[in-house]
């Protein structure tokens, strides 16, 4: 809550000026004006209306920093709105800190900005605003009562040992998210324990064509098998070459690998039906892995 | 298609994400330890010099050490690290434990009767009290100590106020500076 204090505001009209052209409030609103204490701070708004073509200096205003012996200037801000008739409304919002020591309390007073106003064309009037006056209180008594030495100082401020409690619980909970988001990776590619997730046999059959296709013509045809197998676990019985038509229907994912997947059939066909070698069948080792993987990743994006 | 893409990549991302997470939060957690431990080694009594990166907890523990132990030029040199690094109160802190160190070798030097020793330190003192209100007003400590530095030794502020308002208040000259008993009778 502000009260309203009376302000004196002088206004010393510069010579040769428009008689009417003037600045005009400088009024002082400010905190309760009674038991500031050594070290308080407060804030004093003072409203001032310039008429056109005047506007504030800025380097008329105080710089912040020592003021006098025991006041200090924090801030200082302004704040310009357009008021009637093109004159400019200047919020001057200071802020002070006391430093009076007070041995009983006495006033002590603000004192007002010299506030100067131009027109750009060599004219110039001054202002004085945002004045205040407040009663200190003293923070100790004069005479020391309690039997205590009179340099009786308050201790010193000591270091806190910080607490490690928020970053250990911030490095445990990413640790059960890491763990949890790795739980989801692997069960999302199959990975183990997850490796035997029945809805991602391409991922098993992946696994073990990676490391049988190599393995000479044997190996070769187990990792045939192991694709068929999985496509059979896929359709959900089992799947032969003409069926893979509707097999794609059904799983529009896999619709990339079409091409790949007629020539697995028609080599398998070659393979164990025409006794054809590797070679021969048109499906090498190298291109089975590739499909192999392929199609465990559409199967992932089903 | 798009649908299935992001449930392929989603589990990827999220493992990445939280790996990066995880390698924060540890960083974050060592880093804290290393500052705790460097504090109680101080509060230890070990005379540990603060690593070039200390933050501004660590510094002021480093201060509040060396001027316990009167020390007060090598901790008057950690005020530009601890201004830059430290948040209000901290600075306020480091200028009031200043400001006591300043005054106990003020309160020792009247005790020996050298007041011409005394009386800067006070000057110093005054300032940093005045540095830690500036930084923090609400440490009321550094209010009280101010005080009665301020009556150690009376400044002369009746220059700037004014010759008339000298005369109407003689006793502002009044000071606490020796001639006051102490002690029970």
């Amino acid at each position: 809550m502000r009260r309203r204090i009376a302000a004196v505001v002088l206004l010393l009209a510069a010579s040769g000026l428009p008689a009417q052209a003037q600045v005009r409030g400088g009024e002082t609103y400010g905190p309760r004006p009674f038991g500031v204490l050594i070290g308080d701070v407060f804030t004093l708004r003072t409203v001032l209306t310039a008429d056109a073509p005047f506007k504030l200096d800025p380097a008329s205003l105080p710089k912040t920093g020592a003021l006098t012996y025991a006041l200090d200037l924090r801030r200082i801000d302004v704040a310009e709105s357009a008021g009637p008739n093109g004159a400019t409304r200047y919020d001057i919002t200071a802020q002070y800190q006391t430093f009076y020591s007070a041995l009983e309390t006495r006033e002590e007073t603000v004192p007002p900005l010299n506030l100067a106003f131009v027109d750009g064309e060599g004219g110039r009037r001054e202002a004085k605003a945002g004045g205040w006056a407040y009663l200190t209180s003293p923070l100790r008594p004069i005479a020391t009562t309690s039997g205590e030495t009179q340099y009786a100082l308050r201790p010193d401020a000591t270091p806190r040992v910080p607490s490690l409690r928020e970053a250990e619980i911030g490095f445990a909970s990413a640790g059960a998210a890491t763990l949890a988001a790795l739980a989801l990776l692997a069960w999302s590619r199959a990975w183990p324990p997850f490796h035997r997730r029945p809805s991602r046999p391409f991922a098993a059959a992946a696994r073990s064509v990676a490391r049988r296709a190599g393995a000479g013509e044997a190996g070769w045809r187990d990792s045939l098998l192991a694709l068929h197998r999985a496509f059979d676990v896929s359709a959900g019985k089992r799947l032969l070459g003409d069926d893979v038509a509707a097999f794609l229907g059904a799983r529009p994912s896999f619709k990339r690998h079409e091409a790949a997947i007629r020539a697995f059939f028609d080599a398998s066909r070659r393979a164990f039906f025409g006794g054809a070698s590797p070679a021969a069948s048109g499906l090498s080792a190298d291109a089975l892995t590739k499909l192999a993987r392929d199609l465990a990743s559409a199967e992932r994006a089903a | 298609m798009r649908l299935g893409a992001l449930r392929s990549l989603l589990p990827p991302a999220l493992a990445l994400a939280a790996l990066v997470a995880l390698g924060y939060a540890g960083w974050r957690l060592y880093e804290q330890r290393q500052e705790r431990a460097y504090i109680q080694a101080l509060a230890a009594n070990r005379d540990v010099q603060p690593a070039d990166d200390a933050t501004a907890a660590a510094l002021f523990a480093r201060a509040h050490y060396l001027l316990a132990r009167d020390r007060i030029d090598e901790a008057q040199g950690l005020v530009g690290r601890i201004t830059e690094r430290g948040s209000p109160a901290v600075v306020a802190r480091f200028h009031y434990d200043v400001g006591n160190a300043r005054t106990r070798r003020a309160i020792a030097a009247i005790e020996a009767t050298k007041i011409d020793v005394a009386v800067p330190e006070v000057r110093l003192a005054k300032e940093s009290y005045r540095e830690a209100l500036r930084a923090d007003p609400e440490l009321w400590d550094a209010r009280f100590n101010l005080d009665v530095v301020m009556r150690l030794v009376r400044d002369f502020p009746e220059v700037e106020r004014g010759e008339e308002e000298t005369k109407a208040q003689p006793k502002k000259l009044w000071t606490d500076l020796p001639g006051l008993p102490r002690g029970l009778p």
